[in-house]
């Protein structure tokens, strides 16, 4: 992305998609996921007025976790719909360590582990992995130094070796 | 022998510093067990980033004109709580009484001697 400001019609367009990939990632639902993406845009399309050219990734994935952790709060007051976070994952579904992974099962075996990580973790690798954002990027985005984020990629990635292996 | 294991991630992300993979590079070489920890890091790394990539439900753009479900919902649930309060308590209808309610749109009027009145609406014919 140059440094020039986009409309909110150019980020729907150009991130539309990693932003749903991300909610997808960090929910594990379409509807939540899709909820959560366009909150995000509508976010964006307030805050374009007030953006200044510079890391717009940065700025993107900072309003985009944003979102998420309001929804997080908002639903922890309202605990019949929660999202997966810390507290309440989804460890019972996760496949035993040892046990043989079908090719085919193994995104939905890998998304529900995905689930079982800390929030933190979860969104340090599906940042990394899945939307493809440098360890100087989510950096930016969490508000954390770039060791902070190295540590949670690396424990999340193990972690998640643990419950599928 | 200090294994640089916290640095394996980063190595694999291309994400440490020159001096740190030159260190991470040569470690490896005399490493089986960091060298197997690599690998099983590696295969997860490509398990997520194979993750099929999840088609948006909606349009984007055309998405924003349109509120969140949970909006909608909310509305229509409070639109629920009208309906139900207004057929389980509906308002209290007021004491009705045709005679009193007659009173208050005649007029008496007196037509004759020996004819004590008679009724009817008020500018009627």
């Amino acid at each position: 992305m140059p440094d020039s400001i986009p409309t909110w019609e150019e980020v729907a367009r150009d991130h539309g998609r990693r932003i749903y990939n991300f909610a997808y990632r960090l929910t594990g639902n379409p509807d939540d996921a899709s909820d959560l993406m366009q909150e995000v845009l509508l976010r964006v399309r307030r805050g374009l007025a007030g953006y200044t050219p510079g890391s717009f990734e940065g700025w993107l994935w900072r309003i985009t976790r944003n979102a998420f952790l309001d929804e997080v709060r908002r639903r922890k007051r309202r605990p019949t719909v929660a999202f997966p976070d810390d507290d309440r994952t989804a460890i019972g579904s996760v496949p035993e360590p040892g046990e043989v992974l079908a090719e085919s099962r193994l995104p939905e075996h890998l998304q529900q582990a995905l689930l079982a990580l800390p929030f933190d973790f979860r969104e340090a690798v599906v940042m990394c992995d899945v939307v493809g954002l440098t360890y100087d990027e989510i950096a930016d985005a969490t508000g954390v130094p770039v060791g902070t984020v190295r540590s949670r990629i690396h424990r999340g990635r193990k972690m998640l070796r643990g419950m599928l292996e | 022998m200090t294994h640089p294991i916290d640095l394996l991630s980063a190595f694999l992300d291309d994400e440490l510093s020159s001096q740190e993979h030159s260190m991470v590079t040569s470690h490896l070489e005399s490493c089986a067990t960091c060298s197997s920890d690599l690998a099983g890091l590696a295969r997860v790394r490509d398990w997520v980033r194979a993750l099929p990539d999840q088609e948006p439900p909606v349009p984007l753009v055309p998405s924003l004109r349109r509120s969140p479900r949970w909006i909608w919902a909310a509305a229509s649930a409070a639109a629920a709580v009208l309906a139900i309060g207004l057929v389980v308590s509906p308002a209290e209808p007021a004491p009705f009484d045709l005679d009193t309610l007659a009173g208050q749109h005649t007029a008496r009027v007196v037509v004759a001697p020996g004819i004590s009145s008679i009724r009817g609406p008020v500018g009627g014919p």
